[in-house]
């Protein structure tokens, strides 16, 4: 499987006040074409920055600091405005976070499109239209619904408006940060059935990034823990769960409830995410950690691979 | 302002609070708590401008205050020669009538911004009440209530105020009663839609769950989480005030022993001062009340803007 | 439409039952159609139900269902426009005054957002005492601290100076455990707990789920647990409803809905969650199409069938009553699955 996209580490910070918040601190993977990848974690762990720097969209205060970040041969961090142009929507694209509730609710969901083609692209205003069209179809929502304005939707079609206009350009990586969150389970399904039935049909690689470890499980074909910033195991999502090595990852999948019979408590992680802005020098889940060895608060595991494919940022395991 | 996607642990350590890690469940304990007016106060004053706009007021506030002591002459005292320019003698001159115009500026910081405060107490007093009681009351009162405002804000305010002052004569008092009278409304409809929205949220729904009533939700939760929106648009009605008595005073319907920056800017007016070389008499009180407008306008939308649900999220 | 009685199993012992909802309809005012016709939203529409004591009764459903209306007419919080809910026998919808603020002391409610569901103006011994002054349960101000004190750490946020903060320095986790303290606070028989969870990242859900189950054994409580997320329900509830657009569907016994489900609508709920779990075996043969219709203008007889693959020739004419199928397990379908 060839690669397309290689993280290598990145490391992105936001400079305020009071002081350096390392949000993403030196994490590196790749992604390979038509996979699935799925970034998990808690909030502020750094996933949706990660998600950010890929289409080079950190804002002061925040900076990446480090890294590289190669799409296809090419270091996105080292494009020019032209090339980012080419790049950002028409190599790769991305459903925000709360994208449904961000449409403008003064434009109608066709025109929204239209004009996200034609920012991209050299097109007319009619091919764009057309596209437009072929693409609210293509995600399940009528023809007709072209001229209604988002508030006209239902939370679940405008969610699939905005992964239409992610798709406007026909990316070959599209990254969907908490696509489902906040819809009903019904909806969720089916968005999730939406983006698998997008990325066969556009054979797309696919980042999707969650707190929710389970919704991702059905869907990814490798998954990366991230704890504060850092990336704890890496490793395809069959294995992950069946032999998960980290004690974080063991406790998130603990946690869970649809992998606890009812009248068994549920495994919860005691503790809560340390702060960013503070210097840490050993492992960034060590405070909360059960496993923890002597050098564990000094000693910053690297990531490892311990088995072919299986990759581990921790100490016990890899000394 | 710039708010930029900081984490939520990045934001409490700008606010002030120290954050430290605990290894205890689910606990990360926060030393030296603050009270959320606190909490905002400290977050506003690190903004330039809030900082900026608060020692204008302050400076004025002062000016006004300590006027007896500080102004070199008083200010209704025929002094010597009409038009002087400005010198060593009379900081900004001296008027058609041969006044100091500077120990003008000094008293005019007093009563017009007596005025502005007293309006903008008034406004936010019945505003509040209003607007409280309109949120919280049967729909017909609240109807009721409402059309009143309706009724005050279309009324023309200028044909009004110049048959109060024909009718109970031009004293500083009566200006701000009609002021007073007219400010109100809007400040009430302020009032009476944040009331509504926060008679919403759920913590107002688990005060009626432990069984309060609506007396002790009203007063206990929904007045305290309206104040700082409240403060923040009576600290911009005091501009409000201060532009209205100028103008009242400038068309001639101002309180003539009381020297206000509206009196000011209406004798140099009526003395023709622009063609008498009276620059610094037609300049100063204007731009003493510009400043008052960014003044308050710099704390009171700093306070605003702070003090919104946005900032509560995490 | 059957009553309450008549829902129940024969051997039920009606004693143990702490709430009967019987007819519940609760409409909404939503503009006018025309001049003088009146719009409705039909938030629920006929719903009937026996909660017993002790059990965690599971109302699920996505948005629209109605769910936490019914939790809101339980708590008080919404008045229902015709119906009754008996709890203990005793008419709760007609309560006034003393009455009503008595009822308060035995209901409580866990709201879904922990960051609005605090006063930003209240520490957290504030919000815990606050429901204990109102009630006049505080003898003096040590005593109020002691038990609070205690409260939090039942719930457990064990540090002293927790008490003295303000929600916005607490986590999402900490503020819906401050919460339950508070909830707890005037020692409800019953808790309606509506979306508990679902605002939490899923590594802190289980903390606040198994404090639910200590707590319910430790106090005594019966819950009802309004959640669209068939995950959290399955685990915690022994009976689940099942709600849309108004309506009740089907209840049964948390594991025997969960095995299989009988009317389409649960089928299509219950794979939809299954799905997320890792090599879950989807066993449904059709995945859902289309939206929830909405609730001002409901689909004419069963509200699910413009979307249901297994309609017949009634399902757009007569509305289907719930009807016992097995021992304690209901439906409301004409053709079953």
């Amino acid at each position: 499987m060839e690669t397309l996209l290689e993280v290598k580490d990145l490391s992105v910070s936001y400079f305020t006040r009071r002081g350096e918040i390392k949000a993403v601190d030196g994490v590196s993977f790749d992604v390979r074409r038509g996979e699935v990848f799925g970034v998990a974690g808690e909030s502020a762990c750094g996933k949706s920055t990660i998600a950010m720097s890929i289409l080079r969209l950190i804002r002061p205060p925040g900076r990446i600091k480090d890294g590289e970040i190669i799409f296809d041969g090419t270091n996105v961090l080292q494009m020019s405005q032209e090339e980012l142009r080419h790049f950002r929507w028409k190599k790769a694209s991305m459903v925000f976070q709360g994208a449904m509730n961000s449409l403008n609710p003064v434009h109608r969901i066709g025109s929204q499109i239209t004009e996200a083609i034609l920012i991209h692209d050299d097109v007319s205003r009619r091919e764009a239209l057309k596209r437009a069209e072929e693409l609210l179809t293509l995600v399940g929502i009528e023809r007709s619904r072209l001229k209604d304005y988002p508030h006209q939707l239902s939370g679940g079609m405008r969610q699939r408006a905005v992964i239409a206009m992610a798709l406007a350009l026909n990316p070959k990586l599209l990254i969907a940060d908490e696509p489902t969150t906040a819809l009903d389970v019904v909806v969720q399904r089916q968005v999730l059935d939406l983006l698998m039935d997008m990325k066969r049909r556009f054979d797309l690689s696919l980042i999707f990034i969650s707190h929710d470890i389970s919704t991702m499980a059905g869907l990814s074909d490798r998954m990366a823990i991230m704890y504060a910033g850092r990336l704890m195991e890496l490793a395809d999502t069959k294995e992950l769960f069946s032999s998960p090595l980290h004690p974080y990852t063991r406790g998130l999948i603990k946690s869970l409830t649809g992998f606890v019979h009812k009248g068994e408590r549920l495994w919860s992680i005691a503790g809560s995410p340390p702060d960013l802005d503070a210097e840490i020098p050993g492992c960034s889940f060590e405070p909360r950690c059960q496993e923890g060895l002597d050098q564990c608060p000094s000693n910053r595991p690297g990531l490892v691979e311990v088995e072919p494919h299986h990759y581990i940022a921790c100490n016990k395991v890899t000394c | 302002m710039r708010f930029g996607k900081t984490p939520r642990r990045a934001l409490l350590r700008e606010r002030g609070a120290t954050v430290r890690q605990d290894s205890d469940e689910n606990l990360s304990s926060v030393v030296g708590s603050r009270h959320r007016w606190v909490e905002i106060a400290v977050a506003v004053m690190h903004e330039k401008r809030a900082v900026a706009g608060l020692t204008i007021l302050l400076a004025f506030v002062l000016m006004g205050s300590f006027a007896p002591f500080i102004s070199p002459y008083d200010p209704f005292r025929l002094l010597g020669k009409p038009y002087l320019q400005p010198s060593s003698q009379h900081i900004l001159g001296t008027d058609s009538l041969g006044r100091d115009v500077f120990s003008q500026i000094i008293w005019g910081a007093r009563v017009s911004l007596f005025v502005g405060g007293v309006v903008a107490l008034s406004v936010a007093t019945i505003g509040v009440t209003v607007g409280l009681l309109s949120a919280t009351s049967h729909p017909i009162v609240d109807e009721i209530l409402m059309r009143l405002c309706d009724i005050l804000i279309i009324i023309p305010k200028l044909p009004l105020t110049i048959f109060v002052a024909a009718v109970l004569g031009r004293g500083i008092w009566n200006i701000i009663a009609v002021l007073a009278a007219f400010g109100w409304p809007q400040m009430a409809r302020m009032v009476r839609s944040e009331a509504l929205s926060i008679k919403q949220r759920p913590y107002v729904d688990a005060a009626r769950m432990s069984g309060a009533g609506q007396l002790r939700i009203t007063f206990q939760i929904i007045l305290p989480n309206l104040l700082p929106l409240v403060i923040a648009n009576a600290i911009l009605a005091v501009i409000s005030g201060v532009i209205s008595e100028a103008s009242l005073s400038f068309l001639g319907l101002g309180d003539p022993s009381q020297m206000s920056w509206g009196t000011v800017i209406y004798f140099s007016m009526i003395g023709g001062a622009i063609y008498n070389g009276g620059w610094a008499w037609v300049a100063a009180p204007g731009f003493c009340i510009s400043l008052i407008g960014l003044g308050t306008t710099f704390l009171g939308s700093t306070i605003n803007v702070i003090s919104n649900p946005r900032l509560r999220r995490r | 439409m059957l009553t309450a009685m008549a829902l129940s199993p024969p051997d039920a012992l009606h004693e143990s039952s702490m709430f009967e909802a019987e007819g519940l309809e609760v409409y909404f005012p939503a503009g006018r159609s025309g001049l003088f016709a009146r719009k409705y939203v039909h938030a629920v529409d006929g719903v009937s139900f026996l909660i017993r004591e002790g059990e965690v009764f599971g109302l699920v459903g996505e948005s629209g269902s109605g769910k936490t209306t019914i939790g809101r007419v339980l708590c008080r919080l919404t008045s229902p426009t015709s119906g009754t809910v008996l709890f203990e026998g005793k008419d709760i919808t007609k309560l006034r005054g003393e009455s009503l603020k008595k009822y308060r002391r035995q209901v409580q409610m866990i709201f879904q957002d922990p960051y609005e569901s605090l006063n930003p103006y209240s520490t957290v011994l504030d919000a815990v005492t606050f429901p204990m002054r109102v009630q006049g349960l505080i003898e003096n101000r040590n005593r109020a601290t002691r038990d609070c004190e205690e409260l939090l750490d039942r719930v457990g946020l064990r540090r002293h100076d927790v008490m003295n903060k303000y929600p916005h320095e607490l986590s999402g986790g900490e503020r819906q455990r401050v919460s339950i303290a508070r909830a707890l606070a005037v020692r409800p028989r019953f808790i309606v707990a509506d979306e508990p969870v679902s605002m939490l990242d899923i590594s802190i859900q289980a903390g606040i789920l198994n404090l639910m189950m200590d707590l319910k054994k430790e106090y005594g409580l019966t819950y009802m647990l309004i959640t669209h997320d068939l995950r959290v329900t399955q685990y915690m509830s022994d009976r689940i409803a099942v709600m849309y657009l108004g309506k009740l569907v089907e209840l049964a016994p948390g594991e025997e809905l969960m095995e299989h489900q009988f009317h389409p609508y649960s089928q299509l709920l219950v794979s939809s969650a299954a799905s997320f779990e890792l090599g879950g075996e989807r066993k449904e043969t059709w995945s859902g199409k289309g939206e929830i219709p909405s609730a001002i203008d409901p689909p004419s007889g069963c509200r699910f069938h413009p979307r249901c693959p297994f309609r017949v020739e009634q399902c757009d004419r007569e509305e289907p009553q719930l009807r016992m199928i097995r021992p304690d397990h209901y439906l409301s379908c004409f053709n079953p699955q």
